[in-house]
């Protein structure tokens, strides 16, 4: 039945766009390791795949790709935090930054360290400490992999509890 | 557990329901001949889109109002409401603003009358 | 963001009370208020914990509420005005402010915020006018199992904009009505650097409700309704939409649809079919799962499609049955645990009961068939409850 569902659906979409043309046939290489862009060796595409040179370039194709964000006049460094997260956590920064949820998340550990800061209450310390538990809170890995590498590597700038 | 419980609670609803209940149309066989023809034309369009309580309880007595709003519902994509179903859907409609009006100065009068004779209202 | 959000659904709840207001002081003008509450609780013992809000499920399990109230002013035969205030899982939103100004049947413009015209669940979008607790899943807004892994339906409805429209129906005698639209809406939006997919809550809780870039998305519907008999109609209808998302406009969107009712006395059935067309930011290709192709992938489709059909069972009590999916093809976000080609079913029946005329009781169990597994449980198949009640008024 599900298949029937599935096979519905395809043919049914396919119609929509007159008769199924490349348009509306996206295609994809082999699957790639996440953190540096390069295809896994292990991995295969059922489309048949692209050998990975095509994608990423020959020379390039198994070299981390730096975001071109991560460049200093990216426009993307308003700060030290900022300026060593493009230094040493580019990916996970805007890994981060690519997903909605993370991206939303990020911008409110801003406002409440922030906030944390401004507060009379006491503890700032407490409070900052808080504000990264709900950040890695977020379902995923995309937070705890940004929250991991600055606080290895950015614990001071960023002040990483 | 707390599923279960409210999964019970729902169909105790369901099953005891309430008696003599309005439901969600009107019962034709309690309407005068003369308007069973237009209800069942008022009904099967203006289902199409919504339950039927919304015209039925949208308090408008004024036939020049129903009109308006007739008008505007069969301008609806795929209402189905043609010229002459609107028509029979304002006959109805002029009926059945016409029995809540009379209802409403009926009940008021019980009230008066009962204060009138020294009772509680 | 979302205390500016906050601010913005103050405001449309202060437009609808003040206009209610205005208009209770000006009796010339025919006025009617009309209201709905649905509240639906969700369950879905498939889930660890019975918490389907959480980990990769990220569902509105629990008791979520829907409710509307909607102010139609008849100003004369040639302009009306909608407003309608509803309360979601967002708070309060300007669902509609519009106004319509005709000159014929055939001819009406319509400007304001509304949801543009595509397919035909988006008239009967309120839960008091379908009797599921839930839409289907091409228009799903948030109900559906693994919403934030999917990104909800191929076109959540309401779709509220900002824009104009021309419309306008014509009848051939009791045969036949044809429906037509054509519009220009603000259109979807992401703004968030190197977009990769509609951020549909962009479009519901927006800081301003302005636009992101200065192009219109605009779209376009036709729709044939035949009667075959005083009982009996059957509506086919047609409709598209294509715009940009991004602030520089480059990364567009198209979504087409086809849709089929047939009504027969009291019974309904209906089918739609949906796909959606979207472009991605390719400029980081770390962020994918697949490297990305040379040729035609820097753009993903997600289609969907439901067929649903409701049949009386006694007088107040309506036997439901629908089937509903989705497929998606095309590159992912590395983090996903969707694949380049990932789909789900699900098969739901239920009741509907009405218990006074304008309290009605619904209750639906769903079997969720999804193609990749589930991270945490690997799981494959789902099972959901809903029990729900909505009235109006």
């Amino acid at each position: 039945m599900s298949k029937f569902i599935h096979l519905a659906l395809a043919l049914a979409a396919a119609g929509i766009f007159f008769g199924g043309c490349s348009a509306i046939s996206p295609k994809v290489g082999p699957e790639q390791d996440a953190s540096t862009g390069c295809a896994s060796s292990s991995s295969s595409s059922p489309y048949g795949g692209y050998p990975s040179s095509t994608a990423a370039g020959d020379a390039g194709a198994c070299a981390p790709v730096q975001d071109p964000r991560c460049a200093a006049d990216a426009g993307y460094e308003e700060g030290d935090c900022d300026r060593c997260e493009d230094t040493s956590c580019c990916a996970q920064r805007f890994t981060c930054y690519d997903d909605p949820a993370c991206f939303n998340a990020d911008e409110d550990l801003d406002t409440c360290v922030e906030d944390a800061k401004a507060s009379d209450a006491g503890d700032e310390d407490a409070a900052r400490a808080a504000c990264w538990s709900t950040f890695t809170d977020l379902p995923g890995p995309l937070a705890k992999n940004l929250r991991d590498c600055e606080a290895q590597h950015c614990k001071d700038v960023c002040e990483v509890p | 557990m707390h599923f279960a419980t409210l999964a019970l609670a729902f169909f105790a609803v369901v099953l005891t329901g309430c008696p003599d209940a309005k439901t969600e149309g009107l019962d034709p066989n309690a309407l005068p001949e003369s308007q069973r023809a237009d209800y069942a034309i008022f009904a099967e369009r203006c289902s199409k889109c919504h339950s039927l309580s919304r015209p039925l309880n949208a308090g408008i007595t004024d036939d020049a109002y129903w009109a308006m709003y007739v008008a505007r519902m069969r301008r609806q994509p795929g209402s189905g409401i043609s010229e002459s179903d609107e028509v029979a859907v304002l006959r109805f409609l002029h009926y059945y603003s016409s029995e809540q009006k009379d209802a409403v100065q009926r009940k008021n009068k019980d009230v008066v009358d009962t204060i009138a004779d020294g009772g509680a209202p | 963001m979302k205390r500016r959000g906050s601010g913005a659904h103050g405001f449309a709840f202060f437009l609808f009370v003040a206009a209610f207001f205005v208009l209770r002081q000006a009796e010339a003008i025919e006025h009617n208020v009309a209201g709905s509450a649905q509240l639906d609780y969700h369950f879905v013992p498939t889930e660890r914990d019975a918490n389907a809000n959480a980990g990769t499920f990220s569902t509105f399990d629990g008791f979520t509420v829907e409710a509307a109230m909607k102010l139609s002013v008849d100003v004369s035969p040639h302009l009306s005005g909608n407003v309608k205030v509803c309360f979601g899982c967002h708070g309060f939103e300007a669902d509609m402010f519009y106004f319509d100004l005709r000159a014929v049947d055939e001819l009406n413009l319509r400007i304001g915020r509304f949801s543009p015209s595509f397919g035909s669940f988006n008239l009967r979008h309120d839960p008091a006018n379908h009797k599921f607790s839930d839409k289907p899943l091409p228009y799903d807004m948030g109900r559906m199992l693994r919403k934030n892994i999917w990104g909800n339906g191929v076109l959540p409805a309401p779709f509220p904009d900002n824009g104009a429209e021309i419309d306008g129906t014509h009848f051939f005698g009791d045969a036949a009505q044809m429906d037509y639209a054509a519009y220009a809406v603000m259109g979807f939006r992401n703004d968030q650097p190197n977009p990769t997919d509609l951020n549909f809550q962009e479009a519901h809780v927006p800081n301003y409700f302005v636009d992101n870039n200065a192009r219109p998305a605009v779209g376009a519907r036709l729709a044939l309704t035949l009667r075959a008999s005083a009982a009996t109609d059957a509506t086919v209808g047609v409709s598209g939409m294509f715009g940009t998302y991004d602030p520089n406009n480059d990364l567009t969107y198209a979504i087409a649809g086809a849709d089929l009712a047939v009504r027969v006395q009291r019974t309904n059935f209906r089918a739609e079919v949906l796909a959606r067309r979207t472009q991605f930011d390719t400029s980081n290709p770390a962020i994918f799962k697949y490297a990305l192709s040379p040729a035609d992938g820097d753009f993903f489709m997600k289609d969907g499609a439901y067929i649903e059909a409701e049949q009386p069972i006694v007088r107040d009590l309506d036997f439901l049955a629908r089937i509903d999916g989705m497929l998606r093809m095309g590159n992912v976000l590395a983090t996903t645990p969707l694949s380049d080609k990932s789909s789900v079913v699900r098969e739901s029946l239920g009741l509907a009961y009405a218990v006074e005329r304008n309290f009605r009781l619904k209750t639906s169990g769903e079997l969720w068939q999804f193609s990749d597994r589930d991270p945490e449980t690997g799981r494959r198949l789902e099972v959901g409850i809903h029990l729900g009640a909505v009235a109006t008024f």
